[in-house]
């Protein structure tokens, strides 16, 4: 599985919009599989605009998507809560659909440096060490907020898409 | 209790531990500086390693003394592993030691000097910083310290020392000042990190540094971690704690008590979160357990045969100025409110009872009045010390222990008494750790003698896996600042300068005239900031150290430093809050940039080699130090002085004649130059090269930029190119300090031996360390002393330590008669009671501020600050706070709020969910970041008998910014 690109927020106005069809897009929370986005060409997007930590951006089609950059999703509803045509929903999952993991070569914890950056901003405690080594993120528990992604010091901590498989395993 | 099955899911502590250690040790990765590599990479392309000149070092970092191996590829460092060969760490590293070379590389490292000047090139106090020569550097320097020195004398000028200085540097800085400048104005940022350690330490033991060593952590079943975090602070010390725990989870028992909860109460098997100060009272419950409910617990054995009972004076102030005096400065009326305390304050609520046994009730005025006696002790009877034990009921500590208001008493209760009966078990081994939690405390050397208390009690000493073990939080404070003795009051090996055959003997290793140096003990460091306020010092030298952001209440001491006729060097490898307020900067080397050694929490000395040469025109230490005593003739600074309480200094330059010195010769001729070293060790090779500098892979010699100069031929403070001393200076200096130590218990082992193993233990006799001293099984001064007859021949100890072995008795309000009593080879049991701190939250001011470290950053953060990796893992000091508070205060996490006390505020932002997670009433600011300048709302509060400051506690309210 290849991981998502990582974007710091300096190159964040570069690709606001991906171009290339068959990249995968991560959607902001509050929406689900089966969720229709043809509406958001009607809309002046204004979830975007609510955004209070501008992760969310355009789509040509007018779509939202989420990109990672210093920070990550606090789950504000403010997008869920703007919308005016119910794509996004606070009856949708508080969660963004993507699976986070750890490259273990990466890592420094995982290769006998005691570090644990990654979990001081999970308020979820969704990464649980063995001991004081080691490493994991629990998907079950993991909301794919993004904190973690930035504060990793040996950026070993990636994004992966939910493929159809995985989604199974993890729900 | 249900509490902790959660916390311990949540933690992982279910699984097993799956040698966790051991496979983590095997992967040690070797990681290229900047670049991530792991492990089967490297193993895989051996060929990458070609040209990779590996060597030993030791990192930088805290007290615990991790042995690194570095790498070094075209005169630069290009990994750093964990080695597998330490001891210490056994490969493991935390991150920081991973990052320990990438401090060196910077994007601006001072390299060049920087002097402030106005616009025709000479010196301005108000100019602004421009490049200088060394030359031109060192006339200013001359020049401004020649007009303080004799306008006040040796009190006039000053050196701000370190816990972080190579041995060699702080002895040479040392040896500079007190033989030299006959000043013992030169305290290091280790007074505020371990002197109260060291106070209990001679106080108690009469010999400075724990009895026990690492190894305990293997050996015991029950760690006791007391105002100490541990997993952030000494993270490999954590490792091996948890290794310990995890390998026998049933069996071994951790507790942690702090003032709030952090990563180190995750391991915890009872977690106490206390209200500050408070563990004084804990303490003396603990002992009232004992001696009231379990008398049988007691080693009546050892306590007979080798203690003593002992206590103090209560009314000994705190540390701060004089209020008058302050007054007089012009402090503020809201800082006044506190600092009056100085000299009277009233008993309050919490602590009326335990101030009882002293015949004081509540509302009751105490009048300071033995605040220049604080360290004065008495022996007293068991009576009398069970007597003054009464008052410390659960019911009466739990109520004012209790730290967070939403926990049920009864739970607290519950943890309390867990703990007494853990220390309490017959045949249960017990470690009591701490740090800057008992250090930095107003009555931070009786906490750290309560912890004795316990354990002598107990008879659970000086024993393999038995021990009260206080850790130490810098990489040298130990092996530099204590052991050399770079203090106010010492000189090297415990000696102290107002002893006169102390005196005497450093004179006669130094060979200078007796009579040389000065038995007035100098300024502490919070002292000199003081002096320099009150105008006493004119001069003041920062070396390896950043006061200015690590002295509490800094608005006054960036007001002295500006606004004062003074002049402030500092001496640093990037521009700090020092730096910034000094008038002259000298770029430093840093520390693989230079030979050095440092001395770790357990008597461990290790060495390092030089790996590369310094950047631009830094230069190491030594050098600054050792270039200035050029200046300075014989007949300038060993003349008559009359020191302002009267006392004379001695012309003493007839005698120097005598020994073969004109008073035409410099400081360099007669401490530091070859010719110096000549008559102290005339039987050590000095030359350079010699075996030891070879590297033991490659067979290359290793760089001497002190010893024979480098290939950048820095210009010097002559003028000329650097060639160096052309002898091995930083040998020479090991060698002759360890004069001081050889056949008193401090036995250090001879330079080259350093570099053949990871390490050694002090005393090292006959080329053999000791794990725990005092105890005849291991320490070969504890037996001489057995054998001699001084000690029990039916025992095993021998507390050998020679301070503060003659005392008066007494009882509990002080000593009644002047007869002294023997106490040879004997140790104390300390009675000191439960005392408010002097400033405790108010209606006003209603938080605790405490302030304090993390992982990630080291100390003032200019070298961890300016790791990219370690900047974005934590890029910014938080104000960690409970979220009920922020709730109240109308804030929400990442908001930015003042936090103001009556001195000063500083603007941070809220974190609530972080790492740390204070009670409601208390917030935690670590200080490492410049921006967040926490010690602007610090209070310079300081222990009476070790002039620690205490940094944990001072009253702050908190507001949205």
């Amino acid at each position: 599985m290849k991981a998502l690109p990582f974007i710091p927020t300096a190159t964040i106005d570069e690709i606001k919009s991906p171009t290339e069809k068959d990249e995968y897009i991560i959607r902001p929370p509050y929406c689900s599989e089966e969720t229709d986005f043809s509406n958001c060409t009607e809309c002046k997007g204004l979830c975007v605009e609510v955004c209070e930590e501008k992760i969310l951006f355009r789509l040509k089609d007018g779509s939202p998507h989420l990109v990672y950059s210093n920070r990550g999703c606090t789950f504000c509803k403010k997008c869920a809560e703007s919308c005016e045509f119910d794509v996004l929903s606070t009856e949708n999952p508080e969660r963004v659909n993507v699976q986070v993991g750890i490259d273990i070569s990466k890592c420094m914890a995982w290769n006998g440096t005691m570090c644990f950056s990654c979990k001081e901003p999970c308020l979820d405690n969704a990464i649980k060490f063995e001991g004081i080594f080691k490493p994991q993120i629990v998907p079950d528990l993991c909301t794919g907020c993004g904190f973690c992604l930035n504060v990793c010091p040996s950026g070993a901590i990636q994004v992966f898409p939910i493929e159809r498989g995985d989604n199974e395993e993890t729900a | 209790m249900e509490v902790k099955e959660e916390k311990k899911q949540s933690t992982g502590l279910e699984m097993s531990r799956r040698d966790f250690l051991k496979t983590s040790a095997a992967v040690a990765a070797a990681a290229a500086v900047g670049m991530e590599v792991p492990e089967e990479a490297l193993a895989a392309a051996s060929n990458a390693e070609a040209g990779w000149r590996w060597d030993k070092a030791v990192c930088r970092f805290c007290g615990t003394g991790c042995g690194i191996m570095i790498a070094v590829k075209n005169d630069r460092i290009v990994a750093v592993k964990g080695d597998p060969k330490a001891p210490v760490n056994k490969g493991l590293n935390c991150i920081k030691g991973y990052f320990t070379a990438k401090i060196m590389y910077g994007a601006d490292r001072l390299t060049k000097p920087l002097l402030r000047m106005n616009e025709k090139g000479e010196f301005d106090k108000k100019g602004k910083f421009r490049p200088v020569s060394w030359k031109k550097a060192y006339e200013v320097m001359v020049q401004q310290f020649k007009k303080a020195y004799n306008e006040l004398g040796p009190e006039g000028v000053a050196i701000f020392g370190s816990g972080q200085y190579t041995i060699m540097e702080g002895y040479a800085a040392a040896k500079l000042m007190k033989a030299g400048f006959r000043s013992n104005n030169i305290d290091p940022n280790a007074r505020h990190c371990m002197a109260s350690a060291v106070a209990a330490f001679i106080q108690t033991y009469g010999i400075d540094e724990p009895p026990g060593c690492y190894d305990d952590i293997e050996l015991t079943d029950t760690f006791m971690v007391w105002g100490s975090n541990m997993a952030e602070m000494h993270p490999i010390l954590w490792a091996r704690v948890t290794d310990r725990k995890l390998s026998d989870p049933d069996r071994v028992k951790v507790v942690v008590l702090s003032t709030f909860r952090h990563r180190t109460m995750d391991l915890a098997d009872i977690d106490i979160v206390f209200r500050p100060n408070t563990d004084l009272a804990m303490m003396n419950y603990i002992a009232r357990e004992i001696v009231y409910n379990h008398p049988e617990a007691i080693d009546w054995d050892f306590v007979n045969k080798y203690c003593v009972f002992t206590t103090g004076y209560i009314d000994t102030g705190y540390g701060m100025r004089n209020p008058q005096r302050a007054r007089e400065l012009g402090y503020s009326e809201k800082e006044m409110q506190t600092v009056m305390k100085q000299a009277v304050k009233r008993v309050s609520a919490l602590e009326a009872p335990a101030l009882s046994i002293y015949g004081y009730k509540e509302g009751d005025v105490i009048k300071m009045k033995h605040a220049k006696q604080a360290g004065k002790h008495w022996i007293i009877s068991f009576e009398d010390f069970k007597k003054a034990l009464a008052p410390y009921t659960l019911d009466y500590v739990a109520r004012i222990a209790k730290g967070d208001p939403d926990e049920p008493l009864e739970q607290f209760k519950e943890k309390l008494k867990k703990m007494a009966e853990l220390y309490i078990e017959k045949g249960r081994k017990v470690v009591t750790f701490w740090t800057m939690g008992f250090n930095q405390h107003t009555r931070g050397t009786w906490v750290n003698e309560h912890a004795y208390m316990i354990h002598h009690l107990l008879g659970k000493q000086a024993q393999p896996g038995n021990g009260a073990f206080s850790i130490t939080g810098q990489p040298s404070a130990c092996g530099t600042a204590r052991e050399v003795g770079t203090f106010a009051h010492r000189l090297p090996a415990d000696m102290v300068v107002f002893n006169p055959k102390h005196r005497k003997i450093s004179e006669k290793i130094w060979r200078v005239p007796h009579g040389t140096i000065n038995p007035k003990v100098g300024s502490h460091i919070v002292k000199i900031m003081r002096d320099l306020e009150d105008g006493k010092i004119k001069f003041a030298w920062v070396q390896v150290c950043n006061p200015w952001q690590d002295t509490a209440n800094a608005n006054h001491w960036i007001k002295a430093a500006r606004k004062m006729d003074n002049f402030i060097v500092v001496s640093d490898s990037y521009p700090g809050i020092s730096a910034k307020v000094a008038d002259l900067i000298l770029p430093a080397a840093m520390i693989y940039e230079k030979w050095g050694a440092y001395g770790n929490a357990e008597r461990r000395s290790q060495h390092w080699r030089q790996q590369v040469t310094p950047p631009g025109e830094a230069m190491p230490d030594i050098f600054h130090i050792v270039e200035f005593s050029k200046f300075f003739k014989l007949k300038e600074v060993w003349k008559e002085w009359k020191l302002s309480n009267g006392t004379v200094l001695p012309n003493v330059l007839d005698k120097a004649r005598e020994m073969g010195y004109s008073p035409e010769d410099t400081l360099y001729d007669v401490l530091f130059s070859e010719k110096a070293f000549r008559r102290t060790i005339p039987d050590v090779d000095l030359s350079y090269p010699q075996p030891v500098a070879k590297n033991p892979n490659t067979g290359e010699i290793h760089l001497n930029t002190c010893a024979v100069g480098d290939k950048r031929n820095v210009i010097g403070v002559d003028g000329k190119p650097w060639k160096g001393y052309g002898f091995f200076i930083e040998k020479a200096l090991w060698e002759e300090y360890r004069l001081f130590g050889n056949g008193h218990g401090h036995d250090l082992g001879p330079f080259d031996l350093y570099h053949k193993v990871r390490g050694l233990r002090w005393p090292v006799v006959d080329g053999k360390e000791t794990p725990w001293r005092f105890n005849a099984d291991y320490d070969p001064y504890a037996r001489k002393e057995i054998e001699a007859g001084r000690a029990p021949r039916d025992g095993k100890f021998a507390f050998y330590g020679p301070a503060l072995k003659k005392l008066p008795r007494g009882n509990l309000f002080g000593p009644t008669s002047k007869e002294k009593v023997d106490l040879t080879n004997k140790t104390k049991i300390f009675f000191r009671p439960y005392m408010d701190p002097p400033e405790p939250p108010d209606n006003e001011y209603p938080f605790w501020l405490a302030t304090g470290r993390v992982l990630e950053h080291w100390h003032s953060g200019t070298m961890t600050m300016r790791v990219p990796e370690l900047y974005r893992a934590v890029p910014e000091a938080y104000c960690y706070m409970h979220p009920k508070d922020a709730e109240k205060l109308g804030v929400k996490d990442n908001d930015l709020v003042w936090v103001e006390s009556r001195r000063g505020k500083v603007k941070a932002r809220v974190k609530t969910r972080g790492r740390n997670r204070p009670p409601r009433g208390l917030v935690f600011i670590p200080w490492f970041d410049e921006r967040v300048y926490i010690n602007k709302v610090t209070l310079d509060a300081t222990d009476p008998i070790s002039k620690q400051t205490d940094y944990k506690k001072c009253a702050v309210k908190i507001y949205k910014a």
